[in-house]
């Protein structure tokens, strides 16, 4: 393989693996943010339906 | 958010800067390395400035994985198995640096990009296996004891390969080149280029330690979202 060619192909892949892993575990991170709070958004709205349903048996 | 989560994005800024630094200086002011070196590439050879520092550090990961695996079989402990699947995946990652990078430099130096008699060579490879395997294994099986208990034994059976990867190219040199540091009366290197290389290690070891919060972190976050999807169904 050709000297330069070589170098350049190395640093580029290298370069493009590090930034690959991180803009994949960043966007990673932002969908479970998204799906924490969803679940927490519905175990709340779970959590509210139930004490009003038992305000009504009451 | 803890101290560990806020020391994440400084531990991923610094390693980066500290990694264009070595770029930088392996692109720019080492030196060309002519045929009176022994290189027949003279210019290919800056691929070890970052080469050999992501093979050290993913032996970091593979140790990871090796802690990891031993303190969920010995001792069931959650954050062991998220330490473990942590050293798999940026053990992978950084593995997948080190036969990127050789290979390439392998094609311009020796004229082939693997030379399967060299045994150095093919227990990376192996290696690299190893924690594919997990990390692949983790992310596409159902999360019981039994799965986490095999995972584990190929994480700490696998990290046996470690050692024999390291001592290779003492004990029976062929193509990949022999030891520059505690090699003996051959060994030896200068001193620029393993400043460069010191750089760019320490730069990748402080990149790898925010990555491995960040992952921990992540594992985290997905056994949250998990408890509470099951708390929901149920």
């Amino acid at each position: 393989m050709d000297d330069m060619l070589a170098l350049a192909l190395a640093y580029g892949l290298l370069i493009g693996l590090l930034l690959g892993h991180s803009i994949l575990t960043a966007l990673r991170m932002k969908d479970l943010d998204a799906r924490l709070e969803a679940a927490v958004e519905s175990m709340e709205s779970a959590s509210k339906v139930r004490e009003g349903s038992d305000l009504s048996e009451e | 958010m803890s101290a560990a989560d806020r020391a994440i994005p400084w531990l991923l800024g610094i390693g980066s800067l500290g990694l264009l630094v070595t770029v930088y200086l392996a692109l720019v002011e080492a030196p060309a390395m002519g045929e009176n070196a022994g290189f027949t590439a003279p210019e290919a050879y800056r691929i070890l400035f970052i080469h050999v520092p992501f093979a050290w550090v993913s032996f970091t990961g593979f140790a990871l994985l090796f802690g990891g695996s031993l303190a969920w079989y010995l001792r069931r402990s959650e954050a062991g198995w998220r330490l473990g699947v942590t050293g798999a995946r940026l053990g992978l990652l950084y593995s997948l640096g080190v036969l990127i990078s050789g290979p390439i430099w392998g094609a311009a130096e020796w004229g082939t990009p693997w030379d399967f008699s060299d045994v150095r060579l093919n227990t990376f490879a192996v290696l690299a296996g190893v924690a594919l395997f997990v990390a692949l294994g983790e992310r596409n099986s159902e999360d019981t004891a039994e799965i986490r208990d095999s995972l584990s034994a190929v994480g700490i059976f696998g990290f046996g390969l470690v050692p024999l990867t390291y001592m290779a190219t003492r004990w029976w040199q062929e193509r990949h080149p022999g030891p520059v540091l505690g090699g003996g009366e051959d060994s030896g290197i200068d001193p620029f280029i393993l400043q460069i290389w010191l750089i760019g290690a320490a730069s990748m070891q402080i990149l790898f330690i925010g990555q491995t919060l960040m992952t921990m972190r992540l594992l985290r976050m997905e056994n949250e979202v998990e408890k509470m999807l099951t708390m929901l169904e149920a």
